[in-house]
């Protein structure tokens, strides 16, 4: 008796982040003088302190959170 | 058929049970950001017109004749890192693929989903609507 496929691909994407949103980000990351050198310098507290894929959770959960909140 | 699956996929696939009478199947459908994206299941049953294209040991590789042609340098992959987890299905004939690797698009027409012999145009969006853009 056959049983129902199973897929391997871990389901569906959740979330997309689009250029225009990117080109935002990075902008604010590396030209905004105020965020800049705040968002540089929690990025390079957070290299030394996790790993790459604690890093992406703690990505991936800032995300989730942010679509979830409003503040 | 060239298919390329490295060793961790391959371990990874007979982790899942994949045996004499368990396959993985591999279809392409419309779908994902950049037209195609890679249905790929454990099944076992062999439909009419499906065929085995890749074989070795207790991995076999089915697929149906009308998502055959983007079989053609098909490698699959696994990654334990969280930004590409999983496995990974890439296509070498690939013109354009989206950020998150989960759709490809090649210069040929989109297949119709279903098995059909009729060519439908490319999709847009990543399929989920988890992006809110479709």
């Amino acid at each position: 008796m056959s049983t129902a496929p199973v897929s391997i691909k871990g389901g569906e994407s959740v979330y997309c982040i689009n250029e225009k949103q990117l080109a935002d980000a990075t902008r604010l990351a590396n030209e905004d003088p105020e965020s800049g050198p705040k968002i540089r310098g929690t990025m390079q507290e957070l290299e030394k302190k996790l790993t790459r894929n604690e890093r992406a959770a703690l990505a991936f959960m800032i995300i989730e959170d942010l679509r979830t909140s409003t503040s | 058929m060239a298919i390329e699956v490295t060793e961790t996929a391959k371990g990874k696939l007979l982790e899942l049970g994949l045996d004499q009478e368990k396959f993985l199947r591999i279809g392409v459908i419309p779908g994902g950001c950049s037209g195609f994206t890679y249905d790929a299941v454990i099944d076992d049953f062999i439909e009419d017109g499906d065929q085995v294209f890749f074989e070795s040991g207790d991995l076999r590789i089915v697929s149906d004749q009308q998502s055959a042609q983007y079989l053609e340098r098909l490698s699959i992959d696994y990654s334990d890192d969280l930004v590409q987890a999983g496995f990974q299905l890439t296509n070498k004939n690939a013109v354009k693929s989206c950020g998150c690797g989960s759709s490809f698009a090649t210069d040929e027409a989109v297949p119709a989903s279903g098995g059909t012999d009729e060519a439908v145009p490319a999709s847009g969006g990543c399929g989920s609507g988890g992006c809110g853009s479709h």
